[in-house]
C-alpha cells in the first residue's frame, strides 16, 4: 500500500471519526443523565437522515432549512420517546431496559423502511463536489463540511455543559440525582431533555453522514459504533469522545485497507473497532480513559 | 409557618414508616428534630421537601402546609421555588463537579442575576474557605468543606425555611462547634428559618427555640429547646447524663413503656 | 385445618416439582407433546421443531443472564459456532451425528468461555459492549474464513444419520429435538437446585458479597458462560442439521436479540419462561403474516412493506410487553396461579 494511499485512509478515517464523535455524545448524555445503555442510536441517526431527505426532496425546502426542521422534529422525537417509552421503565433491569432500546430501533427502522423502502437515496447539498488538496492529499468539500461541523458541533455541546443553567443541571443530575432534585431540578424534565439533544445530535450525524455516502437504511448501522468510541474515549468527557471517535475512525479505515490489500478480505472495517475494544476490554476493564466507580457493600 | 398535620408515610405500598406525625415549624425559629436511628426523621424531611417520590414512598394521610397552602403532594421543584430547601443527609454535593459549579445549580430556579450574584457573595461571606477554593473540583474537598458547601449551596437558593438533615454527621467535634455557629449565626442575621434533624441532641438543643423528639414514627415529646434540655428522659437518652437510679434496664423498659402511651 | 401446600423441610421446598398440580401439568404438557407429532401438518412440525431449538438456545441464554446476570448480546453468534462446528464434522469429517453435536456443543462452550473472560471484571455497559463485539467479530469469522465455512455462500450441513437411519424431515428431527429440548430444560431448572446454581444467583444478586461469602466469581461466571454457550453449541448445531445447511445470515445480531426477548418475554432465570418465550418470540411473525394476510388482498404486490410492517409490530411489542409486564410471561403465569389459590380473595 503506497503512502499516498495511507494518508487518504487516515484523511477519510478523521471525517467519519469526528461524526463518531459527535453521536457517541449523544450515547453519552443519555448514559451519564438516566443510565440507559441506547442501543438506538444508530436508527436515529438513520431517522434524522430520512427527515431531512424528505424535506429537501419532497417538501423541496432549501438544505439549511431542512437541516434545521430535521433537528427540531428530532428534539421533539426524542422528547416523545423519553416520555412515552423509557420514562415507565425507570429503574427496571438493565437488560430489560435495553431490550426496549432495541426495540426502539427495530420500530423506527420498520418505519422508515416501510416509508422509504430499501433503495440508496441521494440527499442534495448546496456543498459543491470538487476537493481542495491539502498536502498534496486530495479532500472533497462534503468531508471538509462534515468536519468542521461536527467539530463546532461538539464546541457548542462543550460550551453548553459547561456553562449553561440547564447543561450544569443536567450533570448536575448526572452526579447524584436526588440532591439535584432537592436543589429544585426536575429530574424528569432533564432525562427528556437529554433524549431531545441525543437525538438532535445524532441526527446530526445521520445528516452529515448522508452527505458522504448518501442516505438508505444502512445508516443505521453507523450508531454501533458509538460503542467502541465511548469505550475508547471514555465516557466523561467531550474530548474523551472526540479522541476516541477519531481514533476509531481513522483505525478501521486503515486496518480495512491492509485487510484488502494483504489479506485480500473484505467487510473487515466493521469489525476492526471491535477487535480493539475486546483487546482494550481485556487489558483495561474500563476503557482506556474511563473511571472504575467505587462500589461498596 | 410550616405544619405538619398527621402525616403516615408508607415507603414500596407497605412498609409504614410515619404513624401519624404532626409538627410544627414556627417562622424565625430553629426547630429541633430528635431521635434515635430509624426513627423516621429522615422521613420526615423527605415528606416535606417531596423527595419521598424518588424512593418510593409516599404520604398515604394527613397534610403538610406551609404557609397555608397545601404542599403535600407537590413536586420537588415547586417546593424549592416557593423556599423548602433541603440539606440532604451525608452531604450529598455534586462530587464531579467544581466548587463554583456546585454553589451555581444551587440558584437553579432563580432566575434574577442580581439575586444570584448577591446570594453568592453573602455564601462566600459565610463561608471564605469556598471562595479560596471555587475552581477546586468538589469531592476532594475535606468533610467538614462539604458540609459547608451543601449549606451554602442550599443558600443559594433562596430559602426561606432551611432543612439540615444531620449536619454535625462525620464531622469532629471542633467541626460540630462551627456548623452550629453558622446555624446560629443564620438564624439571627439573615432570619432564616431552620428544621433541624440530628442525632446529636447536645448540638441540636443548644441552638434549637423548639424541639421534637420523635420515636417509632411519631412525635413523643415536644417542648421549647430549654424545657428539654431540663427533660430528665431527654437527659438520660440524649445527652447522655446517667442518672444512677434509673440506669438500670427495667427502668428503661418502664420509660419506653410509658413513651408508647405518650 | 390446613389449606394449600405446607413445606415443612428444605427437601420439600426445593423440590423438582414441588405440587400434584404442578406433576399433572407436567403429565398434561408431555402427553400433548407426544401425540401432537401426529395430529399436526407438516408446517406445525415444522413450527414446533423451531420451537424446540429455540428453547434449547434460550435456556442457555437464561443461564448466563437470567441466573448468572451477565448480559450476552453475541449468543446469537455462539448458535453460529455451534451450527459451523457441526456442520464443518458431519460433511468434511464424516463425524456421526450425535457425536458431531456434542461436540459441536463443547467446542461453543470453549469459544463462549473465551468471550466470557472479560465479564469477570465487566459490568452493566462495558459488558454488554464485549459480547455485542463477539458478536461482530465471530458473524466476521462465519463471513471471511472462506475454506471452513464457505463464506457468505454457507455451506452443506451433511447428511445427517442415527441409529442406522438417515434424518432428515420433520417428523424424523421431531424426535430428536424434543428430548434434547426437555432434556435441557429439566437440567436448567435442576440447576437452580444445586449449590453450583445457587452460586451463579449469588453472584447475579450482589458479586462482591457473594464473594466475601467464598463463591469464586471467575469460576461461577465461567461456568455459566461455559452451560450457556454449550447450550447454544447445541441448538445451533440442531438447527443446522435440521435445515441442512447453513449460512451467516442465520447467526445475526437479530438472532442474539430474538434469543434476548425470548427469556426477557418469558422471564429472566426462569426455564418455564424460557419455553413460553419461544414459543411466544417463535409464533409472533406467523401469526403477524397471518393477521396481514386478512387484511391486505394481494400480499405479493406489498411483500416489502409487509415485511417492515411485521418487523415493526415485533419491535413494538417486545416495548410494550417489557413496559407491562417487566418481569415476564413467567411472573404472569405466577400471578394467575396464585389468584386461582386464594380465590376469590385476590385482587
Amino acid at each position: 500500500m503506497s503512502l499516498d494511499a495511507l494518508i487518504s485512509l487516515c484523511v477519510s478515517g478523521i471525517v467519519v471519526g469526528s461524526v463518531y464523535a459527535m453521536t457517541a455524545i449523544g450515547f453519552v448524555v443519555i448514559y451519564k443523565t438516566t443510565r440507559v445503555i441506547n442501543f438506538a442510536q444508530g436508527e436515529l441517526m438513520m431517522v434524522g437522515a430520512y427527515i431531512c431527505l424528505f424535506l429537501t426532496v419532497d417538501y423541496k425546502l432549501p438544505f439549511w432549512a431542512a437541516f434545521l426542521m430535521t433537528g427540531i422534529v428530532c428534539a421533539l422525537l426524542g422528547y416523545v420517546i423519553e416520555r412515552v417509552v423509557l420514562r415507565r421503565v425507570i429503574g427496571d433491569p438493565i437488560v430489560s431496559v435495553i431490550m426496549i432500546t432495541l426495540g426502539l430501533g427495530i420500530v423506527l427502522k420498520a418505519i422508515v423502511g416501510a416509508i422509504f423502502g430499501v433503495d440508496v437515496r441521494v440527499l442534495p447539498t448546496p456543498i459543491p463536489d470538487g476537493a481542495v488538496s491539502i498536502g498534496g492529499t486530495p479532500v472533497s468539500y462534503h468531508y471538509l463540511f462534515s468536519m468542521a461541523f461536527s467539530v463546532l458541533a461538539m464546541c457548542a455541546f462543550a460550551a453548553f455543559f459547561r456553562w449553561s443553567r440547564l447543561g450544569l443541571a443536567m450533570r448536575a443530575t448526572s452526579s447524584d440525582q436526588q440532591a439535584a432534585m432537592a436543589m429544585g431540578v426536575n429530574v424528569g424534565q432533564i432525562f427528556a431533555l437529554s433524549w431531545a439533544i441525543a437525538c438532535v445530535v445524532s441526527a446530526v450525524g445521520g445528516m452529515l453522514i448522508a452527505t458522504i455516502n448518501g442516505v438508505n437504511l444502512g445508516v443505521s448501522a453507523f450508531g454501533l459504533k458509538v460503542f467502541p468510541v465511548v469505550i475508547l474515549g471514555g465516557l466523561d468527557s467531550i474530548v474523551g469522545a472526540a479522541v476516541g471517535g477519531v481514533l476509531i475512525g481513522v483505525l478501521e479505515n486503515v486496518a480495512d485497507g491492509v485487510f484488502k490489500s494483504v489479506f485480500d478480505l473484505d467487510g473487515f472495517r466493521d469489525v476492526a473497532a471491535f477487535v480493539v475494544l475486546v483487546l482494550v476490554l481485556m487489558i483495561r476493564p474500563y476503557g482506556l480513559f474511563g473511571q472504575h466507580d467505587i462500589e461498596r457493600i | 409557618m410550616l405544619t405538619i398535620e398527621n402525616i403516615e408515610v408508607v415507603y414500596d405500598t407497605y412498609v409504614l414508616v410515619l404513624k401519624g406525625l404532626s409538627l410544627q415549624v414556627k417562622s424565625g425559629a430553629v426547630t429541633a428534630l430528635l431521635g434515635a436511628n430509624g426513627a423516621g426523621k429522615s422521613t420526615t424531611l423527605k415528606a416535606v421537601s417531596g423527595l419521598l417520590a424518588s424512593e418510593e414512598g409516599e404520604v398515604t394521610r394527613g397534610r403538610i402546609t406551609f404557609d397555608g397552602v397545601d404542599i403535600t403532594h407537590m413536586s420537588p421543584d415547586r417546593r424549592v421555588a416557593s423556599g423548602l430547601v433541603q440539606v440532604m443527609e451525608g452531604r450529598r454535593i455534586f462530587q464531579d463537579l467544581t466548587v463554583e459549579e456546585n454553589i451555581r445549580i444551587g440558584a437553579f430556579l432563580e432566575k434574577d442575576s442580581r439575586k444570584i450574584a448577591s446570594r453568592r457573595e453573602l455564601v462566600y461571606e459565610y463561608f471564605p474557605k469556598l471562595k479560596e477554593r471555587h475552581t477546586q473540583v468538589a469531592g476532594y474537598l475535606s468533610g467538614g468543606e462539604q458540609q459547608m458547601l451543601a449549606i451554602g449551596r442550599a443558600l443559594m437558593a433562596g430559602p426561606r425555611i432551611m432543612m439540615l438533615d444531620e449536619p454535625s454527621m462525620g464531622l469532629s467535634p471542633l467541626l460540630v462547634q462551627e456548623v452550629c455557629g453558622i446555624v446560629r449565626r443564620l438564624n439571627r442575621e439573615e432570619g432564616l428559618t431552620i428544621l433541624l434533624v440530628e442525632q446529636n441532641a447536645s448540638f441540636a438543643l443548644a441552638v434549637a427555640d423548639q424541639g421534637y423528639v420523635m420515636e417509632d414514627g411519631k412525635v413523643v415529646l415536644e417542648g421549647s429547646g430549654a424545657e428539654l434540655r431540663g427533660n430528665q428522659d431527654v437527659q438520660e437518652f440524649y445527652l447522655g447524663a446517667g442518672a444512677s437510679e434509673r440506669g438500670r434496664f427495667s427502668s428503661v423498659k418502664w420509660y419506653r413503656r410509658k413513651k408508647r402511651w405518650v | 385445618m390446613s389449606s394449600g401446600e405446607f413445606i415443612t423441610s428444605h427437601a420439600q421446598a426445593i423440590r423438582l416439582f414441588p405440587t400434584k398440580l404442578t406433576r399433572f401439568r407436567i403429565a398434561l404438557a408431555a402427553a400433548f407433546v407426544l401425540v401432537f407429532p401426529f395430529v399436526a401438518s407438516g408446517y406445525q412440525l415444522g413450527l414446533a421443531n423451531l420451537i424446540f431449538i429455540n428453547v434449547i438456545a434460550a435456556l442457555g441464554l437464561n443461564v448466563i443472564t437470567g441466573f448468572t446476570g451477565q448480559i450476552s448480546i453475541g449468543h446469537g453468534a455462539f448458535l453460529g459456532v455451534g451450527a459451523y462446528t457441526s456442520a464443518y464434522l458431519v460433511s468434511v469429517l464424516g463425524v456421526p451425528f450425535f457425536a458431531a453435536i456434542v461436540i459441536a456443543g463443547l467446542f461453543t462452550a470453549l469459544v463462549g468461555s473465551f468471550f466470557g473472560v472479560p465479564s469477570v471484571r465487566l459490568k452493566g455497559l462495558y459488558l454488554a459492549i464485549a459480547t455485542l463485539a463477539a458478536q461482530f467479530i465471530l458473524e466476521f469469522v462465519f463471513r471471511s474464513w472462506t475454506s471452513v465455512t464457505g463464506g457468505s455462500n454457507g455451506m452443506s450441513a451433511g447428511s445427517a444419520s442415527a441409529f442406522g437411519h438417515e434424518l432428515s424431515g420433520d417428523t424424523a428431527f421431531y424426535w430428536i429435538l424434543l428430548p434434547i429440548a426437555a432434556l435441557s430444560l429439566l437440567f436448567v431448572r435442576n440447576l437452580a437446585r444445586t449449590a453450583t446454581g445457587r452460586a451463579l444467583m449469588a453472584v447475579r444478586d450482589h458479586d462482591l458479597a457473594a464473594e466475601i461469602m467464598g463463591i469464586n466469581l471467575f469460576r461461577s461466571k465461567l461456568i455459566a458462560f461455559a452451560i450457556g454457550s454449550f447450550l447454544a453449541g447445541v441448538a445451533g448445531a440442531l438447527w443446522g442439521q435440521y435445515v441442512g445447511y447453513v449460512t451467516p445470515e442465520q447467526f445475526t445480531l437479530g438472532l442474539s436479540i430474538s434469543l434476548l426477548v425470548m427469556i426477557i418475554v418469558g422471564g429472566l432465570g426462569s426455564a418455564l419462561g424460557c419455553v413460553l418465550g419461544a414459543v411466544f418470540v417463535t409464533l409472533l411473525p406467523e401469526a403477524l403474516s397471518e393477521g396481514a394476510a386478512l387484511f391486505v388482498a394481494d400480499p405479493a404486490a406489498v411483500a416489502g412493506t409487509l415485511a417492515f410492517l411485521r418487523e415493526g409490530l415485533f419491535g413494538a411489542l417486545i416495548i410494550f410487553v417489557l413496559v407491562a409486564e417487566p418481569a415476564g410471561l413467567a411472573a404472569r403465569w405466577q400471578r394467575i396461579k396464585t389468584y386461582w389459590n386464594v380465590y376469590p380473595f385476590a385482587r
